[in-house]
């Protein structure tokens, strides 16, 4: 038996992989937007983006919400995630102008431009795009004020 | 059908009573009369007393002018006097000759949600009334209970109103206030399209198609109509199978499981059901039937043993106590298996549901990303076309975190979440109906264990009575399978009677699926096609004779779908489009347009009131010889259905001239509200 020297060769091609929906950039710049839309003089600090963005990721945090709303500071068990595929997503809104840098509350935060206003409302004109994201935005987005914020982050230090 | 035989208006103050009155015939009738000198009063009087105003706009507002509200006066100089008290009676006529007279009050009367009828005499005989009938209008549920007047008026007008859809996906009548702007123009808006315009208020959807295909009573809408009623019967019957079917498998896991009842009715079912009861004996599944004949043997041979005393009985009873008891350690061996078992397909189930609502969600938001595509470059370079707004490299990886990774398009990524959804969905189903088994099996077992307990206990109860005592274990046998012959009977008789119901559900259900079936597809019959095409002519050929000049007549066609008008033009290659008409017309052959379009479909269709209401036809200016070719085919229809109210304020020689003795012509001068004497 004969061995062959020069093996057959083989080739590899990759895949696509399937994309997990919130790792759409087109989906989660939206969200951002709606995020930054719902808020309150269309801006919000980093940190609470981070917030919502667990919120609405995870419905198990959802309820949370609720509670940093409604409840007294200092009672909110919530050691929120910090995302990685966020921060990207977030250049990219800055990169496209959709955003601008800004500070409120002494926090680096996000307001949208005027280019990112109109896609707001191309957004929440459109009905049955993002409606459960629309609604729990709709509901804590304007509501979380950064002294909330400020709660949120200081409980999730304690817990630590 | 219906008819106006005559109005009065009645506007009383302090010192007299001002008054009209207006007899109406069949064929045409022309107000003839100066400007601002009551005729839109007069026709808009007809559409208070009838309780449809709002078919003009959805307002509650009276839409009669102040000289009926708040202030009159006989002539243009004289002093204003207050109005105290105010209505409005019209007779009406319909096909069966019956003749009613109807008032609604404005001022100072009763409350204008209420509208009065009598029964003859004619307005214009007077004489006392007889048989009094006070109706509501406007109100919730006019248009649907008894004494609502617009229950009354579809039913003296001879219509029985379809049921159509609503925007919120309820249902309701086609209500008048639908239907009577494409028999009512009104002067300040009626004249600004074609159809209608129609109310918006009252929700339904396409109305425009569904008044259309009510009045020229077109198949098409009848068809829409019953298939839509069988889907709503078929989801109830399904319901009623559903729930009757459940309440038979709660009584079955009693005694074992149901076999052969599918989730939902079938045909097979409806012709032949069949119906199993299956019972765990030594771990196999067996049909009932089996079980109680044997259980029936068992007893009839047990009944046959002569009783043995105790003494006698002990040895053979010592041997039956090992075997219970070993029997008793091996079912609950086998029991904590199977609970063991049970757990972990309900673990299984668990993480089958957990994973498919992760994937609906993913697939959601998947869809979602797709439909935001259509924003394009509204959504930024990044997401719109994938690159990066700042180094301008490909983005194709999404937001992965693995830079090698290339991510799917979306279209293939929706399909392959699709796809694992169905897979899911399978496997959720299987692990559904596996749990299920597990604690059929598990109950069995049970059942089993607890007799081959019961069965130990008496085994030593019976080896230490005295030794001349009977034997108490045949007796306790016997009692055992009858208890379970008796369950076993329950069962059996519940489920005849359920599968007979069933049956029935399952039989209704096959009749409606036959019917829905054989219902045509939601298209134009024929029959609607010839109705159809049968108006257009008539609207072409009238619109040709009154100086229609936009477009060749032969040009304008109806939409199949509602009815309106279309304009046949040739667009840049040359190709036959059809337009819409509303920029395509100049002004006054709109107002043409609609003369030609309001009078055809009085002559042709088949579910017309017989009556048509302009108010001012002479708009934009048109030809005066325009306004007349279209007074003249109003005079020329003798049909004794047919009404025609048109006011004007062309000169009245002229009028005469065009009508010729054909028209009631009623004419005044000043105001057509004048003190009475």
């Amino acid at each position: 038996m004969t061995l062959t020297l020069q093996p057959e060769r083989f080739s590899f091609r990759s895949r696509p992989i399937a994309v997990p929906g919130d790792l759409r950039i087109e989906w989660r710049v939206s969200l951002i937007v709606l995020m930054l839309g719902y808020s309150r003089a269309k801006q919000a600090s980093l940190a609470k983006l981070h917030i919502l963005n667990d919120a609405i990721r995870a419905s198990r945090s959802e309820h949370l919400l609720e509670l940093v709303v409604k409840a007294k500071p200092g009672r909110m068990p919530w050691t929120f995630r910090v995302e990685p595929a966020f921060g990207r997503a977030l250049d990219f809104v800055v990169g496209d102008k959709l955003a601008g840098w800004t500070t409120t509350a002494d926090r680096s935060a996000l307001q949208l431009t005027a280019q990112g206003v109109r896609l707001f409302d191309a957004l929440t004109r459109d009905t049955d795009l993002l409606t459960s994201e629309k609604d729990v935005l709709a509901k804590y987005a304007k509501t979380m004020t950064e002294t909330m914020v400020t709660a949120v982050l200081s409980a999730a230090r304690k817990a630590k | 059908m219906i008819h106006i035989s005559h109005l009065r208006l009645r506007s009383i103050t302090a010192n007299r009573i001002y008054g009209a009155d207006m007899p109406f015939k069949a064929g045409l009738n022309v107000i003839q009369a100066g400007n601002t000198s009551g005729k839109s009063t007069s026709l808009q009087a007809i559409i208070y007393a009838l309780g449809l105003e709002r078919s003009l706009g959805p307002q509650l507002d009276v839409p009669l002018p102040y000289a009926m509200r708040e202030r009159i006066h006989p002539r243009k100089d004289d002093e204003y006097e207050l109005v105290i008290e105010s209505y409005v009676e019209i007779e009406i006529r319909n096909a069966t000759g019956q003749s009613i007279i109807v008032r609604r009050d404005i001022v100072g009367g009763k409350d204008r949600k209420l509208i009065q009828t009598w029964a003859g005499p004619g307005l214009a005989s007077g004489g006392a009334r007889s048989n009094p009938r006070d109706f509501y209008a406007l109100d919730r549920g006019s248009a649907q209970a008894e004494d609502g007047f617009y229950t009354f008026l579809a039913g003296f007008i001879g219509w029985s109103l379809p049921k159509v859809p609503r925007f919120d996906g309820t249902e309701s009548p086609l209500y008048l206030e639908a239907i009577f702007p494409m028999l009512f123009v009104e002067q300040k808006r009626g004249w600004s399209t074609i159809q209608g315009p129609f109310p918006t208020f009252l929700k339904i959807q396409d109305v425009a198609r569904r008044v259309m295909e009510f009045l020229l009573d077109l198949d098409v809408g009848k068809i829409r109509r019953r298939r839509t009623e069988l889907r709503n019967a078929t989801s109830a019957e399904l319901v009623r199978w559903t729930q009757r079917r459940a309440a038979l498998e709660d009584i079955a896991q009693r005694v074992g499981r149901l076999r052969g009842i599918p989730t939902a009715p079938t045909a097979e079912f409806a012709i032949a059901p069949e119906l199993r009861l299956e019972i765990l004996r030594d771990g196999e599944w067996i049909a009932i039937d089996e079980a109680v004949r044997a259980a029936k043997a068992r007893v009839a041979e047990l009944e046959e043993t002569p009783i043995e005393d105790t003494e006698a009985a002990v040895p053979e009873m010592l041997e039956r106590l090992e075997v219970v008891r070993t029997d008793i350690d091996r079912l609950s061996a086998q029991l904590e298996a199977l609970r063991s078992e049970a757990n972990l397909e309900e673990q299984e189930q668990r993480a089958l549901r957990a994973r498919l609502e992760s994937l609906q969600q993913d697939l959601k938001r998947n869809e979602d990303a797709l439909k935001l595509r259509r924003l394009g470059s509204d959504l930024g370079q990044a997401a719109g076309e994938h690159v990066c707004p700042t180094c301008h490299q490909d983005v194709s990886s999404e937001l992965l975190p693995a830079v090698e990774a290339v991510g799917m398009g979306l279209e293939e990524n929706i399909s392959f979440v699709k796809s694992q959804i169905e897979l899911y969905k399978v496997g959720l189903d299987s692990a559904n109906e596996r749990v299920k088994d597990c604690y059929a099996r598990f109950r069995a077992r049970d059942d089993e264990l607890r007799e081959a307990q019961s069965e130990l206990r008496s085994l030593r109860q019976a080896i230490l009575q005295p030794s001349k005592a009977p034997s108490r274990i045949v007796i306790e046998e016997i009692v055992r399978l009858q208890a379970f012959l008796e369950r076993a009977m329950s069962f059996e008789e519940a489920a005849i009677i359920a599968s007979e119901e069933l049956q029935a559900i399952a039989q209704v259900w096959s009749r409606l699926q036959e019917e829905l079936k054989g219902t045509p597809p939601d298209n134009l019959t024929n029959n609607d096609s010839a109705k159809i095409y049968a108006l257009q002519d008539a609207i072409q050929r009238r619109i040709q004779a009154y100086g229609f000049r936009s477009f060749q007549p032969s040009e304008i066609i109806l939409s199949l779908e509602n009815q309106r008008p279309l304009a046949l033009t040739r667009d840049e290659e040359g190709d036959v489009v059809e337009k819409e008409i509303t920029f395509e017309v100049s002004a006054s052959d709109g107002i043409r347009l609609k003369w030609a379009y309001y009078l055809s479909l009085l002559q042709l269709a088949r579910n017309h009131a017989g009556l048509v209401v302009y108010d001012e036809p002479g708009q934009q200016e048109i030809d005066a010889s325009s306004l007349y070719a279209f007074l003249k085919d109003g005079a020329r229809d003798k049909s004794p259905g047919r009404q025609i109210i048109i006011s004007t304020s062309e000169p009245l020689p002229a009028v005469k001239a065009a009508v010729g003795d054909e028209a009631n012509v009623i004419n005044f001068d000043g105001f057509i509200l004048q003190p009475l004497r």
